[in-house]
């Protein structure tokens, strides 16, 4: 390890310090009681501290393609934009947290710890070019996830939520190490770099499946998408805005790092087995968010569909491709943070109020908060002016580009179904009367992190093009 | 020619709407000053525009470019020809109006229905603005929104359902047109060397892709557009959102949402497929007579005077899109003045309705009879819509659709027979509709119902005196027209000669001429095609 190799990895570096500055910080300021009565916001603005930081740091423009630990490591524009989408998710994660954390009791300081170590995974994925780096984001990201799943610890659905989310996720993980070794044994090398003039052979067929199906599992796709609604269902809501997210990021970035990136001369190989997955997902997932009338799990459906959008820029390979599976990462973090950063403000008698008829007359008592979801909503259907739609022009342009008209037609034909169910929380916002139960906690962080959400949705829907200049910048390296 | 009018005309609404999110909720009366204010502002923007612009030109006048996402081709571009420009003028014209007639039959919520009917305007106006394609579906999308929530917040019992079922049908049909979008924007990279949305840029060349493909890319675009119209036999939505629609919102519905789609047909799929539009265009005109001969029959049998007029909006619909498929100048030029014609007729129609819902609070015909009686100037007032609706001489509708059955009767004489039938069906149900409701003997309950109110007349006033003043004097909007259709059909497919057309004595199109314009000595025989 070089002086240099630490540079590169800079961001990472402070987001791992800040992980432990802000679990002593928590330890010394509550004098270590897990459930303390009262609580200062330091810890939110440590880790903010840390973020910004690191933001900072992963900021300016790479010059090409800077390598670190061997050609283990890369930062280049795809490494950059994906620290930043995982760095504002992570940023906005927090402040959407810090009144929840307060409200229901939950350790703050492992709470934001876990966050940050699971950012640093989803950062770790995306600069990975070596199978092992790419292995070990994968568990930096998911281990704290699973975690931040449990933390409500005096909550059995939580718990539950934890533990079906590590069992499955480890389950996925065997899947991913064992497609490891078997890259391994078909080509003798686990660098992404030297394996991008591999020629294609049934053993390394065998271990590209196994690994999509780890990757799978993280990013939600059908058929390893069974956790999610009940993970999502159970667990602390803040918790699940951030994972969302963070989970799409590590997974997708991961996704383009091996296929389009690393094999893209065996697409015929994995063009179809993704395009499958492709359909299967946006299909399902649709489907199975129409009935829901617990937002959480309609909204759990929603990023399974949404997982399947992402694939078909991932299906679709190449530099266009690539864009629009970063473009739509930025406003997927932004539009899901949004939607569930609403349901944070509510509290149904101490409990989350996560039905649908919870949010009944939303916009006669907190006006801004409706208008906020509103427009998270409408992004997420894809309809304009919200970034949905630019982002969907974007993987669709790539899908018709590459070719896949099939891929395409089922997924505009699957925004239509989705339009539906997000239409239905839509109209119970602005309609029927507020049930009496259900009460607004305002509060200025959550308020800051909802009007970035918004906004960032509306700003990527109206005046997209330094997003897409950027994006186009980064995918340009693949060739 | 300036470079703000237009962003400006988009511009107002959406201030407008912002302005009135100002208001205190409490406050629906302020509300609406101030969206009304808004909305008469972009009307006397509109009108300006309307009144400057140059007839004799088939180009874009009042152009505005931008860069909007240049690493994808996408551009803000705006710009009106003959196509848009009245278009444009009526749904300025429109939204005030329905903004007042909103005083009268929006009880709930005022504030939310006047900020949702200006977000409405700025996409209807955007849409028929937009020369770029990627600006042009963003508009397009953009007014299913509000149209949505109108229907869906503030619409009859059935509301919901009617709402989500006009959002799903309208769009499964746009998004396909959004795939045609992408593949016309790749093909067209591919011929022009830089891909791009440009609509004009895109025109520049042909797109030079096989018969097949191009009847799919004609057939994608003209699904989108026959659903927005609608077009028998994709009109399903129709009859739910016009019936559950506030009365206001069904005036909208019918006299603007309904003209997007028909304008898309001519803005879109007549020059980027010629050769889809010769080979498919004698099956969508006939698509239009079975919607005029449709829509008259079973608005004939309808009880519910809105599904009446809905189904009667329908037939008229059918009169456009034969007049556009005949793609004939005479039967193209009476479309494009139709489109204004059935937005100001069945726009005034539907006003009328709620009017008379508002004062009964019944929808079925059979609740009403005598009306004249207790309420004559809406009787009287109701009979000229009427007859502007049925295309008697004197009236908008007469010019209109003695033009497109001109026009029609060049290239598809059996089609213009039988439209020609459907205009006698037309007089059928609306003289019903006229009989059931006001004349005979006055029923008791209905005795002493107010007649209209000075709001309403201010309300009707504008619409009644389009209705004769294209009558008497169509010429100012087909001058502003007639350059624009000539060049759209100018490869044409009429390779007869017209008879009407050629009987006229050329003339420059520079020069300005006198009020009375050609068509008129056209229009004179008119008779001999009514029943």
């Amino acid at each position: 390890m070089t002086w240099n190799d630490l540079v590169a990895a800079a961001p990472e570096a402070v987001l791992v310090l800040t992980a432990c500055v802000v679990l002593l910080q928590d330890a010394w300021a509550t004098g270590g009681a897990l459930e303390a009565e009262r609580r200062g916001a330091a810890t939110t603005w440590l880790t903010l501290a840390g973020v910004c930081v690191a933001a900072a740091l992963a900021a300016p423009v790479p010059p090409g393609e800077v390598a670190a630990f061997g050609g283990m490591y890369v930062r280049d524009g795809i490494t950059r934009l994906a620290d930043l989408i995982a760095l504002g998710t992570a940023g906005v994660g927090v402040l959407l947290a810090d009144a929840y954390v307060r409200r229901m009791r939950l350790p703050a300081g492992e709470y934001c710890a876990l966050l940050l170590l699971s950012t640093v995974g989803a950062m770790l994925m995306a600069a990975s070019r070596n199978l092992i780096v790419l292995f070990l984001g994968l568990e930096v990201l998911s281990l704290p996830l699973y975690v931040l799943a449990a933390i409500a610890r005096r909550s059995a659905r939580s718990q539950e939520a934890g533990l079906k989310y590590l069992l499955l996720g480890a389950f996925a993980t065997a899947f991913f190490v064992y497609g490891v070794a078997l890259v391994y044994g078909a080509a003798g090398t686990l660098d992404l770099r030297v394996l991008a003039a591999v020629p294609a052979s049934p053993l390394l067929g065998g271990g590209l499946a196994l690994l999509t199906i780890g990757l799978g599992f993280e990013a939600a796709l059908v058929p390893f998408h069974s956790w999610a609604p009940d993970v999502y269902e159970g667990a602390p809501l803040p918790a699940v805005a951030f994972m969302s997210v963070a989970a799409k990021v590590g997974a997708f970035t991961g996704l383009i790092r091996v296929f389009p990136q690393g094999l893209a001369h065996l697409a015929p190989t994995w063009g179809p087995m993704l395009q499958a997955l492709a359909i299967a997902t946006m299909v399902l997932g649709n489907l199975a968010a129409l009935p829901q009338t617990n937002v959480k799990r309609l909204l759990a459906y929603s990023s399974v569909a949404h997982a399947g959008y992402l694939l078909i820029g991932v299906a679709a390979g190449g530099p266009a491709g690539t864009a629009a599976v970063l473009f739509y990462l930025a406003v997927y973090g932004a539009m899901n943070l949004g939607a569930f950063g609403v349901l944070v403000l509510l509290d149904r008698r101490g409990e989350e109020a996560d039905r649908l008829d919870d949010l009944a007359g939303l916009a006669g008592r907190a006006p801004w908060a409706a208008w906020a979801l509103a427009v998270c909503l409408v992004s997420l259907a894809g309809l304009p002016p919200a970034g949905g739609f630019i982002g969907k022009l974007y993987l669709f342009r790539a899908a018709l580009g590459a070719g896949q008209i099939g891929l395409a037609v089922v997924g505009v034909l699957t925004s239509v179904v989705s339009v539906f169910y997000y239409m239905r929380v839509a109209y119970t916002v602005f309609s029927g009367e507020a049930p009496p139960d259900v009460t607004v906690r305002r509060n200025a962080m959550a308020g800051v992190a909802l009007t970035a959400a918004a906004a960032g949705v509306l700003i990527y829907g109206i005046i997209p093009a330094r997003l897409t200049a950027a994006v186009q910048q980064a995918a340009a390296l693949l060739k | 020619m300036s470079g703000w009018a237009l962003s400006a005309l988009i511009a107002l609404p959406i201030a407008g709407a912002v302005a009135v999110a100002a208001v205190p909720r409490h406050r629906p009366g302020a509300a609406r000053a101030v969206g009304f204010a808004a909305a008469g502002l972009a009307f006397l923007l509109a009108a300006w525009v309307w009144t400057a612009f140059r007839p004799g030109q088939s180009g874009l006048q009042f152009e505005e470019r931008a860069a909007w996402v240049p690493a994808a081709g996408i551009g803000y571009h705006l710009g009106v020809d003959g196509l848009s420009v009245s278009l444009t003028a009526l749904v300025a014209l429109l939204v005030p109006l329905a903004i007042v007639a909103s005083a009268d039959q929006v009880k709930e919520r005022g504030r939310g229905f006047v900020l949702t009917l200006l977000l409405l305007e700025a996409g209807l106006l955007g849409t028929f603005l937009a020369q770029d394609l990627v600006l042009f579906y963003v508009f397009w999308e953009a007014m299913l929104i509000p149209m949505y929530f109108l229907i869906a917040l503030w619409g009859g019992p059935a509301r919901r359902g009617a709402a989500i079922k006009f959002l799903l049908y309208t769009l499964s049909g746009s998004v396909l047109m959004l795939l045609a979008i992408i593949a016309v924007y790749l093909q067209g990279g591919r011929v022009l060397g830089t891909p791009t949305f440009d609509l004009p840029a895109l025109l520049a060349r042909p797109l030079g892709v096989s018969p097949a493909v191009e009847a799919l890319l004609f057939g994608a675009f003209a699904v989108a557009f026959a659903i927005k119209m609608p077009v028998w036999p994709l009109h399903t939505w129709l009859p739910d959102a016009y019936a559950e629609a506030p009365p206001v919102v069904t005036v909208l519905l019918a006299g603007l949402m309904a003209k997007a789609g028909a304008y898309g047909l001519l803005r879109f799929c007549l020059p980027l497929f010629p050769d889809a539009v010769r080979a498919w265009g004698p099956l969508l005109a006939s698509l239009g007579v079975a919607g005029i001969l449709y829509g008259g029959a079973v608005a004939w049998a309808q009880g519910d005077l809105r599904r009446l007029l809905a189904y009667g909006s329908l037939s008229h619909m059918g009169f456009i899109l034969l007049g556009i498929f005949a793609l004939d100048v005479a039967s193209v030029q009476g479309s494009v003045l139709q489109m204004i014609n059935h937005g100001v007729s069945t726009g005034a129609l539907f006003v009328l309705a709620g009017m008379l819902i508002g004062r009964t609070g019944q929808a079925r015909t059979d609740a009403y009879g005598g009306l004249a009686a207790a309420t004559p100037a809406l009787a009287a007032v109701t009979l000229i819509v009427v007859a502007s609706s049925l295309a008697l001489p004197g009236t908008n509708g007469f010019v209109g659709e003695f033009l497109i059955l001109l026009g029609a009767f060049q290239t598809h004489p059996v089609h213009a027979v039988l439209a020609t039938i459907g205009v006698v069906f037309s007089a059928a149900y609306l003289l019903a509709f006229v009989g059931r409701i006001f004349h005979g003997p006055l029923r008791p309950e209905l005795r002493g119902l107010p007649d209209l109110r000075p709001r309403e007349y201010a309300v009707l006033a504008p619409l009644i005196a389009i209705i004769f003043w294209v009558g008497f004097v169509p010429g100012p909007l087909l001058d502003r027209s007639e350059a624009t259709v000539r060049a759209l059909l100018k490869p044409p497919a009429t390779s007869t000669p017209i008879p009407a057309m050629a009987s006229r004595p050329p003339r420059a199109p520079s020069v300005r001429r006198p009020a009375a314009p050609p068509n008129r000595d056209a229009v004179d025989p008119g008779p001999v095609v009514r029943p």
